[in-house]
């Protein structure tokens, strides 16, 4: 090539590229179609942190520490909803910046109780009122939480953390503890299913007199019935990987409805459901076929953790010895990553060691204990405090 | 053609008109002018419409060190110590619009280090500043609506770290 050429001569398709470096993309994308005009691309004007693209912007914003975060959210509109973007919490996962942490909610006569624990980095639980303490909001930040009881059920979208009650359905900063009330579901469920697919929340079962499943769709603050299950169950708990909705135990309650399996009908009465699962495909609406849990038994709680495959049997929890479990004692399960985090949700090691024949040990504060499925052996987390009774638990990435 | 030897030097002409002649391998950190160089169009100036003099002495700079090869392990050490206190002294800038220029054109040249640099740099200086502290700083309007401003107080009951 003649040293004469000049660029004008290049394939345009680098300057197609170098446009696209410097300008917002102009697909479809959320963070490109929030306010924001393009900037003058020479003009002697100051170059300000407004000016940057949204995409720099959310570059910058997804590197601001932790701590930080609850007052740069609240800085304008714009940032508000860049840090509210997908793009912000990938970024942030990318840069190892997300880190998760178990939370729960506690209803008592004060109001409501929340804790968070960072399994390997916390000491102690995080305990904070969320709502008794009313001092310092408006009127309008103000939320009713009538309706909730100690069934509701946790599910968390990033660090929004929903609480969901019978009537009642609440939205909890995990950054800040604030909370605002958001739509209710419209079916009266008590005892239900719940769990975050693709960044909406499902619900099903617990109720009598529909098998709907219900999708909440927290962008538009909607809930909407996008299924019937196969099996009403009541007491079931919800688990969700790879885009598929798990219900799961649970009694059967009202009439037999679709596809119910003969064997069910064959009068085995309310422990039918105990040790079988739904499969929902949320993706392609459908419903998979349905499995039984090995092993048989009763669930009392179930998570889901990354790498679930196959059925495999966990170490026992290393519980207190010669304790015998009983309705008295609830243990919930949060997956976190790799890990399993089982939390005793009722009653106390004490009272089932007396009852066991032996004196107080002082095991008061309820138990948590880690399951690491790297190494396959348990460790005790931080006790949960004593005033945290009936908690509900979820794992909240944030 | 596209062979070179070390010694070339390429043309790069900033939006006010001014030329720099940077050694390619040097101006090779950066993605964008790699691509135009690899197809043989970086035979004349290459024309930067959106990065100023200023700025774009700044980036080379930047690059011209980040270009330097240690010569053996020992010296590797110490280029390392010295590449760390040069990226901290570099954006110690006395105008922050200047950051924002580096941003901006580490992002169109695609400089990857410098775009980290640069972004982490303005994530840091608002550490531990309050929302009207920030607003200040980079001279943003709180567009809230006064209900939409309560909703989003952030009362930090957590103070979670």
């Amino acid at each position: 090539m003649s040293s004469s050429s000049t660029s004008d001569d290049c394939n345009s398709r680098h300057f197609s590229w170098l446009m696209k470096s410097c300008f917002p993309d102009p697909r479809p994308n959320p963070i490109t179609t929030l306010h924001y005009s393009p900037p003058r691309a020479t003009t002697n004007t100051k170059t300000t942190v407004s000016s940057l693209p949204n995409d720099l912007l959310v570059e910058i914003l997804s590197r601001v520490s932790q701590t930080s975060l609850p007052a740069v959210s609240s800085v304008c509109r714009r940032w508000s909803e860049l840090i509210d973007s997908d793009e912000f919490y990938k970024l942030r996962r990318q840069r190892g910046l997300l880190r998760f942490g178990v939370f729960v909610v506690s209803f008592n006569d004060y109001g409501l109780l929340g804790g968070s624990y960072e399994v390997g980095h916390d000491s102690y639980w995080r305990m904070t009122s969320l709502m008794g303490n009313a001092t310092g909001y408006d009127d309008g930040v103000m939320c009713s939480y009538n309706g909730l009881s100690s069934h509701a059920r946790l599910a968390a979208i990033g660090r929004w953390v929903y609480i969901i009650g019978k009537t009642t359905m609440l939205r909890c900063d995990a950054w800040t503890g604030l909370v605002i009330n958001r739509a209710k579901m419209s079916v009266l469920r008590k005892k239900f299913a719940a769990a975050v697919v693709n960044g909406k929340v499902y619900v099903a079962g617990g109720s009598t007199r529909t098998s709907a499943v219900e999708e909440y769709d927290p962008k538009r603050n909607l809930w909407r019935v996008v299924s019937h299950a196969p099996r009403m169950r009541y007491g079931c708990i919800g688990a969700a990987m790879d885009g598929v909705l798990y219900v799961i135990g649970g009694l059967k309650i009202g009439g037999v409805c679709n596809d119910a399996p003969s064997r069910a009908a064959a009068g085995s009465g309310v422990h039918v459901y105990a040790s079988s699962m739904d499969l929902y495909n949320v993706e392609a609406r459908r419903w998979l076929r349905s499995r039984s849990i090995p092993g048989g038994g009763c669930v009392v709680a179930a998570c889901s953790r990354v790498g679930f495959g196959e059925w495999c049997r966990l170490k026992s929890p290393p519980l207190p010895t010669q304790v015998r479990l009983d309705g008295t004692v609830r243990f919930s399960c949060v997956g976190m990553g790799k890990k399993v985090v089982l939390i005793q949700v009722m009653g106390c090691i004490d009272d089932l060691l007396r009852r066991s024949g032996r004196s107080s040990r002082g095991v008061k504060d309820a138990l948590v204990l880690v399951y690491d499925s790297d190494d396959g052996e348990w460790s005790r987390g931080a006790d949960l405090p004593d005033v945290v009774r009936r908690a509900a638990c979820v794992c909240v990435e944030w | 053609m596209s062979s070179s030897s070390s010694s070339k030097m390429i043309e790069l002409r900033s939006s006010d008109g001014e030329t720099f002649h940077v050694e390619e391998t040097v101006v090779l950190q950066s993605e964008t002018i790699k691509q135009m160089i690899d197809d043989d169009c970086a035979n004349a100036a290459i024309p930067l419409p959106n990065v100023t003099s200023m700025t774009l002495a700044k980036v080379i700079e930047y690059i011209k060190k980040h270009a330097e090869k240690p010569k053996d392990d020992d010296d590797k050490k110490v280029a390392e110590e010295d590449l760390k206190k040069f990226d901290a002294e570099f954006v110690k800038v006395d105008q922050e619009s200047m950051l924002f220029d580096l941003v901006r054109a580490a992002n169109y040249l695609n400089i990857k280090s410098l775009l980290d640099l640069t972004c982490q740099a303005v994530a840091d200086s608002i550490k531990d500043l309050s929302v009207e502290e920030v607003r200040k700083k980079f001279n943003i309007q709180n567009d809230f609506t006064p209900e939409e401003e309560a909703k989003v107080r952030k009362e930090n009951a957590w103070a979670f770290d």
